[in-house]
């Protein structure tokens, strides 16, 4: 179990991973920026030594990311890393390697993880020479490491090569190799979900085993709802970059905050639960991160979505594309005709101007739906619509991306929270409430966190 | 086709399938066998497959990889590869698929069957915009104009959820459960009185997953083919299926309506395929030892009994028959014919322990 008093392995301070996109030729020229895909975006984290901290989410939420930089695998591009008190995300690749033996990765894919050409006691022993374990000294680790992990009896699994074991074999060297450097700190990156059924439970139980004898930190990355509630002490929710609701496992399981963890929880098919799957669900599917929604990134798919989420123009596509699905060929072709490319459409501060010569019948349009659809969300953020000179004006509400805070009571009870109310008066002064209050939701000893408006 | 339960905006046209009554037998397998050649001997992927389904019955295919899973899925298709023997029976739409021999395949495949495909990336042509994707499959399989295709088309993917404006995209202008949707409305665009889903939703998210659950859950009702479900995820199963089948080692060892089969297992390798999985109630983990064995070089007897937690002196040294249970039930074990054994044949097998490592 965590030792909550102790100094963190990790900690991690408003880490942020962006790409640059490559823009065109030109657009360099006159020094356009081409914008950035921000695959990880303010992350503030603490992991004790022995606790397994979960990361979930949907494929692109920036999990991934996150378990490589604490690696040194992916460029921190601000914000901090800190091994044992010592900031890591600055060091240069030599002087990271000697620490890497105590922070080593878990691989997906136990095939790709492995050298084919190496034999399973050649691939742990070429391990060990790069961290410069003498030759005489590597026989008996490497058979340490293969009987830790069940590979026993050692003689008969050392000289196979990766093509002659099994996926759960082969997932079992590459935890061995990982161990025989004497790791700290474990980044398992989905390391059950290419497994078979019947074997994942084993690699998960080896895991556990692992984590209980010899008191190592696990970064349990997975977007496997079910095994993170088995495996981890505490859980991080994460959606397009950010962590959308922390806390620990009972928290998270038994009293989900977030819509998008609610509807995670209710999505997964369960053997306990027979039975159609639950028809209210999020629309669509997770957004491109170089082009993130404004205001809270899961508005657009939010079922509880209302009008401060961040509501703007090309939001509409959704609304018309749900509409076109159902509605007889003929209005959508009349439809499709007023609206064309509605995901082109800017909204700055709240404004967009639709470019049209038919504005009353495209307010007409919308007006239809509005009133045909009165819980589709969007409208809740539509202030105002109004024909206006060359197209059709559309006003939105003000909105604010949630801050990731302290849950206070059972539920909306964070209105009041000072740091909310700064953040909408003053953009600074919000700025460093937020780092103030999300470093505070970082750390172990915290209670459960979320971002998102219906809490305040 | 009669689309009960939804509205129609067009007239579809006269469906390629015969008029089925809603409990007609669709499609009829009988002791099927599927051998593979292997450097030592056939490899016995399908041994003995029997099973039948009704229109707009769903049965879900659950085991272990190398159980068979996959090649029964195929077969059923006609696509097995060149060398593959077939043996037995599938009859469907009055005829004889196994003895009527290799021509007839692509008579009866698109309109008669259909297969719906994992990983829909590559089973997309990334340089033909969708509408070619659908004219191609329609014009290859039926003779009908292009703007025929082109309604029956638009009408399939919009009864998935994709909209006309994305008819003439590329696959890369779609996200991955976009382009699952579209793969399920290119195997029913041809309105197939059968299809395959090999795994549909293995390459998708927990949410995406839970959409394509939705819409196979309702084309039970609107385009009714009968289904066969091949998945891992039992979850899965128990959402989107009427019936399970369970495979284990080339062979069906359960058979039984999902909440019956879920609920009170009949055959040790289902009950501990169950308790193996991990759900959300999971409090301790529970495996199987060892792995599926070499279908090249199944083990005597019943098949599971090296990993069965049950096994008895016949298991190793009898095939286990199969035993007709009420409601339509079936389970192949020896446990289920108690009666009839021996004290001899009842008593404990003595085994060699399985290693930890030799696992699948």
């Amino acid at each position: 179990m965590a030792r909550i008093d102790a100094e963190p392995i990790i900690s991690l301070t408003d880490l942020s991973v962006h790409f640059a996109l490559r823009g065109s030729a030109l657009g360099r020229l006159i020094g356009r920026s081409s914008g950035s895909v921000k695959a990880l975006d303010g992350v503030t984290l603490d992991i004790q030594p022995g606790e397994v901290v979960g990361l979930v989410g949907e494929s692109g939420s920036g999990k991934s990311t996150l378990g490589r930089a604490v690696l040194g695998l992916a460029p921190v591009t601000g914000g901090s890393i800190k091994f044992r008190g010592r900031e890591i995300s600055t060091l240069s690749e030599s002087a990271m390697r000697p620490l890497r033996a105590k922070l080593q990765m878990i691989f997906q894919d136990p095939h790709a993880a492995l050298n084919p050409s190496m034999t399973v006691g050649q691939a742990i022993s070429d391990a060990l020479r790069i961290h410069g374990v003498p030759e005489p000294d590597r026989p008996a680790q490497v058979a340490v490491a293969l009987h830790r992990v069940g590979l026993s009896p050692v003689e008969r699994f050392a000289p196979k090569y990766p093509a002659e074991l099994s996926g759960g074999q082969k997932q079992r060297a590459v935890i061995a190799r990982a161990l025989s450097l004497g790791p700290e700190l474990l980044v398992a990156d989905e390391p059950i979900s290419m497994l078979d059924m019947s074997v994942r439970a084993k690699i998960l139980a080896l895991m556990s085993d692992l984590r209980d004898s010899l008191g190592l930190s696990f970064i349990y990355i997975t977007h496997d709802l079910a095994s993170a509630r088995f495996f981890c002490d505490r859980v991080a929710i994460m959606y397009l970059g950010k962590i959308v609701e922390m806390g620990p496992v009972k928290d998270i399981f038994d009293n989900p905050r977030h819509p998008y963890t609610q509807a995670l929880l209710k999505a997964i098919p369960d053997v306990s639960h027979v039975g159609a799957p639950p028809a209210e669900l999020p629309r669509g599917e997770i957004p491109d991160a170089a082009r993130p929604p404004q205001g809270c990134p899961f508005h657009p798919r939010c079922p509880q979505a209302f009008d401060r989420c961040g509501w703007e123009a090309r939001d509409l596509k959704v609304v018309l594309e749900e509409r076109w699905t159902s509605v007889d060929i003929a209005d959508y072709e009349r439809e499709s005709a007023l609206l064309p490319e509605p995901d082109r459409l800017q909204t700055v501060d709240g404004v967009a101007l639709l470019r049209t010569a038919k504005g009353a019948e495209v307010v007409e349009l919308l007006e239809k739906i509005r009133q045909e659809r009165p819980s589709e969300p969007f409208f809740s953020g539509l202030v105002e619509l109004t024909e206006a000179p060359g197209g059709v004006k559309m006003v939105f509400a003000d909105s604010a991306r949630p801050l990731l805070l302290p849950v206070v009571g059972p539920q909306a009870s964070g209105r009041t929270s000072e740091a909310r109310e700064q953040h909408v008066d003053d953009r600074a002064a919000g700025e460093r409430a937020r780092l103030a209050a999300e470093i505070d939701v970082g750390t172990a000893s915290a209670p459960a966190a979320v971002a998102c408006h219906l809490y305040g | 086709m009669a689309r009960e339960g939804s509205t129609p905006v067009f007239d579809l046209g006269e469906p390629v399938t015969t008029a089925a009554g809603p409990a007609e037998t669709v499609l009829s397998v009988e002791d099927l066998r599927v051998w593979y050649a292997g450097a030592g001997g056939p490899i016995k992927a399908v041994d003995g497959v029997s099973f039948s389904l009704k229109r707009g019955e769903v049965l879900g295919l659950v085991g272990e990889s190398g159980c068979g899973k996959s090649t029964l899925g195929r077969g059923l298709l006609g696509l097995t590869p060149a060398g593959a023997s077939m043996d037995g029976h599938i009859r469907f739409g009055g005829r004889d698929l196994v003895t009527a021999g290799r021509k007839v395949w692509p008579q009866v495949r698109g309109s008669g069957l259909g297969m719906i495909f994992q990983e829909p990336m590559t089973r997309l042509d990334p340089l033909m915009r969708i509408s070619d994707h659908f004219r191609e499959a329609i014009g290859s399989h039926e003779r009908m104009g292009r703007k025929a295709a082109d309604r029956r088309a638009l009408e399939t993917l919009r009864s998935l959820g994709i909209p006309p404006s994305r008819y003439k995209n590329y696959p890369h202008e779609f996200s991955g459960g976009m382009r699952q949707r579209i793969m399920i409305a290119l195997a029913l665009a041809l309105q197939p009185a059968f299809v395959v889903a090999d795994e549909p939703t293995t390459a998708l998210d927990v949410l995406v997953e839970a959409q394509i659950i939705n819409i196979l859950a309702a084309i039970r009702t609107t385009f009714s083919p009968a289904m066969l479900l091949i998945t891992h995820n039992l979850g899965i199963v128990g959402q989107a299926c009427d019936r399970v089948a369970v495979m284990y080692a080339g062979r069906i060892v359960e058979h039984g309506t999902v909440a019956e089969v879920f609920q009170d297992p009949q055959h040790p390798y289902t009950r501990e395929l169950l308790s193996a999985t991990i759900s959300l109630t999971t409090t301790e983990l529970r495996t199987i030892p060892g792995a599926p064995p070499d279908l090249g070089d199944p083990p005597p007897g019943c098949r599971f009994h090296p990993r069965c937690p049950n096994a008895m002196a016949v298991c190793a040294d009898k095939s286990p028959l199969i035993s007709e249970l009420p409601g339509g039930r079936r389970a192949e074990c020896h446990l289920l014919q108690w009666d009839s054994l021996s004290a001899v044949e009842r008593a404990d097998l003595v085994r060699e322990r399985v290693l930890v490592a030799d696992e699948a």
